[in-house]
């Protein structure tokens, strides 16, 4: 029995059953309808997703070897990672580009334990070449002012 | 013909041209080289800066980077048993033997020598099947272009990983991706949940970012970040002398035949070029005994190969728009948001682009002859860059890639989901290749299927009717066959490897 692998199978089912039930609600205008509903198409792809998983199922419940074990290493530091990421997602254009991309460097850095000193000399230069290569160089836009809800200027 | 190919010189008078050749050579060397990223993840992270050039400039650029990446990944494989590539892994087998033995220098300009042989040999094919190909492919309709999808997607779930189960799953969760955002014939909202970001689909380059470099980060960061410097190293810089190379000529030519022709089929890629070209070295070899311990043979055959897979891959890309691996998948992608349609049509439409990346893949393998004679010892110093700084880097490029796409928030979150996405899948060995592919296949596919059936009045018979339809119908259903029968034999397929 392969555990991870009976995992994702169930995992796959539940959002495919997810799916299907959501693609009833897909609306077109009758006369587009003729042929195929939008909601056809999904529902193939779902249906095969079904399929395949439970034939998953079934060859991981009777698999004599357990090779497929996951192995996670130090899987606590994937939701940390993740979380700096999200951080800088959701406070890029409240604190501006750089301040956020600086706070989830110096996190992400952190995380995978270099040198504070390192940490904060590496993810500074980072930002003054981001600066100066995408800013002054390509000109590319970004939100850079800060706070601008709370100082009304949004 | 002739005034296409005047079309593309034309093309390289501009400097961004060649700019973009040294850039992309230089670039898909250092990806290459550094173990984790690849030749796919290098293209992703680029394709948002190219939006501030001109077609011809990104397409040449990042050709010249998926060119230099299966240069790149031997660097390391020799030098420090360490391949940045997957396909470099069969260099490693000889090639760091012969550092072992005081010969790095000898092996890396074998390495070279043939990566360039191999990227050549397999350009010059790619222009002698390219031509013809797209010639018949112009005649394809809904009918066909359904089958081509439909063949392309089962070889490749059927290659891909080793578990043709897990690879149509993959595909699969691909397809069921691209049917989010509004459908493409009714224009009715599928799975946007009222979330205006998702209302368009969801967008390529995040994707492309979240399943590769995202990922990548994550799987840095489990991995525990360890830094694999080279401390002190001392490598010999003697070279190959040329009439030692020369000496191996049959070797170069059989694998860049086998490096080609495993490029043109979709889903079997660098890796499996390099290990069927290995094997037939191996077999055609006076000294089968050396391989494994050192042997110019066996690298020349893993690097011809690996190298000659580029151009292949590039056929069915340029001709059907069909993608044979992930880098071309990604390149796919890269050309479309220039408006740019690879397919039979791109012959006729823009022999500027096609005319030009032919002369800058023969330009690109030239610059990386040189890079790779001349800085060897550069490359290496650059690879060193601890992993645990590198991660937290490549997110920060990747961040500043999605939002330059779209500028909005919407696309970020789709790139970090995504890359929580293909975490998971990797934990659990679902490749991401097919992912990647059926979203660029699944556009074309359902469209194909669904103005197939409404010309045919809703009969499914129209697919079995049509030849070429039917005959890729029967192919794909083949490989999914093949695929089963080989995952049900699993003691005598691991005994063959």
């Amino acid at each position: 029995m392969r555990r991870g692998e009976i995992l994702i199978a169930l995992f796959l089912i539940v959002v495919s059953v997810a799916a299907w039930i959501s693609s009833a609600g897909f609306v077109a205008e009758t006369a587009m309808v003729r042929t195929l509903s939008p909601a056809f198409y999904p529902r193939l792809v779902v249906g095969g997703i079904i399929f395949c998983a439970l034939l998953m199922l079934v060859r991981a419940r009777h698999a004599r070897t357990r090779e497929a074990t996951v192995a996670w290493g130090q899987w606590y530091k994937v939701p940390l990672a993740a979380g700096a990421m999200f951080l800088q997602v959701f406070s890029f254009e409240e604190l501006g580009v750089f301040p956020s991309a600086w706070i989830s460097l110096v996190l992400l850095m952190w995380i995978t334990r270099v040198r504070l000193r390192m940490n904060l000399l590496i993810s500074t230069g980072f930002l003054v070449f981001v600066y100066l290569f995408f800013v002054l160089l390509l000109q590319l836009k970004f939100p850079t002012e800060f706070l601008p809800t709370l100082l009304g200027r949004d | 013909m002739l005034e296409n190919w005047i079309l593309g010189l034309n093309q390289l008078t501009q400097w961004q041209v060649l700019v973009a050749i040294i850039f992309g050579v230089g670039m898909g060397i250092v990806v290459g080289a550094m173990p984790g990223l690849s030749g796919v993840t290098g293209v992703a992270l680029m394709i948002p800066f190219t939006y501030v050039l001109s077609p011809i400039v990104s397409v040449v650029l990042l050709v010249s980077l998926y060119s230099a990446a299966e240069y790149g990944g031997s660097i390391t494989a020799i030098t420090i048993n360490t391949p940045g590539t997957p396909s470099a892994a069969i260099t490693a087998l000889d090639g760091y033997p012969l550092t072992q033995k005081g010969q790095t220098g000898r092996a890396l300009s074998l390495s070279i020598t043939s990566s360039v042989y191999g990227g050549l040999f397999s350009t010059v094919m790619l222009i002698v099947f390219s031509i013809p190909l797209a010639q018949v492919a112009i005649a394809f309709g809904p009918v066909q272009y359904f089958a081509l999808g439909v063949f392309g997607l089962s070889i490749i779930a059927s290659l891909a990983g080793g578990n043709w189960l897990k690879g149509v799953i993959a595909a699969l969760i691909g397809l069921l991706l691209k049917t989010v955002g509004s459908d493409p014939l009714t224009g009715a909202f599928r799975f946007t949940f009222g979330w205006p970001p998702l209302w368009d689909g969801v967008a390529f380059v995040p994707t492309m970012l979240g399943l590769f470099a995202i990922t990548e980060v994550l799987i840095i960061i489990e991995s525990g970040a360890k830094s694999r410097l080279i401390k002190g190293a001392a490598f010999s810089t003697e070279r190959m002398p040329w009439r030692e190379i020369r000496g191996l000529w049959k070797c170069m030519l059989r694998s860049g035949v086998i490096g080609t022709v495993v490029g043109i089929i979709p889903g079997a890629g660098a890796v499996m070029g390099s290990i069927v070209s290995y094997n037939e070295a191996r077999r055609f070899s006076k000294k089968p005994e050396e391989f494994g311990h050192g042997s110019l043979e066996g690298v020349c055959a893993a690097e011809t190969a690996n190298n000659g897979v580029v151009g292949g891959a590039l056929v069915p890309l340029l001709t059907l728009g069909v993608p044979g691996s992930g880098s071309t998948a990604v390149l796919l992608g890269a050309l479309m948001l220039h408006n740019v349609a690879p397919g039979p049509l791109l012959f006729s439409k823009h022999p500027d682009i096609v005319y030009g990346i032919f002369i800058s893949l023969f330009l690109a393998n030239i610059v990386m002859l040189v890079f790779g004679l001349v800085g060897v010892r550069f490359w290496l110093k650059v690879v060193q860059v601890s992993p645990a700084v590198l991660a937290p880097l490549i997110f920060g490029v990747a961040f500043i890639g999605a939002y330059c796409v779209g500028g909005s928030v919407g696309d970020i979150v789709v790139m970090v989901v995504i890359g929580l996405m293909g975490y998971v899948m990797r934990k659990f060995k679902l490749p991401l290749v097919p992912v990647v592919i059926a979203l660029v296949l699944g556009e074309m596919v359902e469209i194909s299927f669904r103005r197939a059936l409404i010309i045919s009045g809703g009969s499914f018979l129209v697919f079995v009717k049509d030849p070429i339809s039917l005959g890729l119908l029967i192919v794909a259903v083949l490989s999914i066959a093949y695929a089963i029968i080989r995952d049900v034999r699993p003691s005598q397929t691991k005994q063959a490897h």
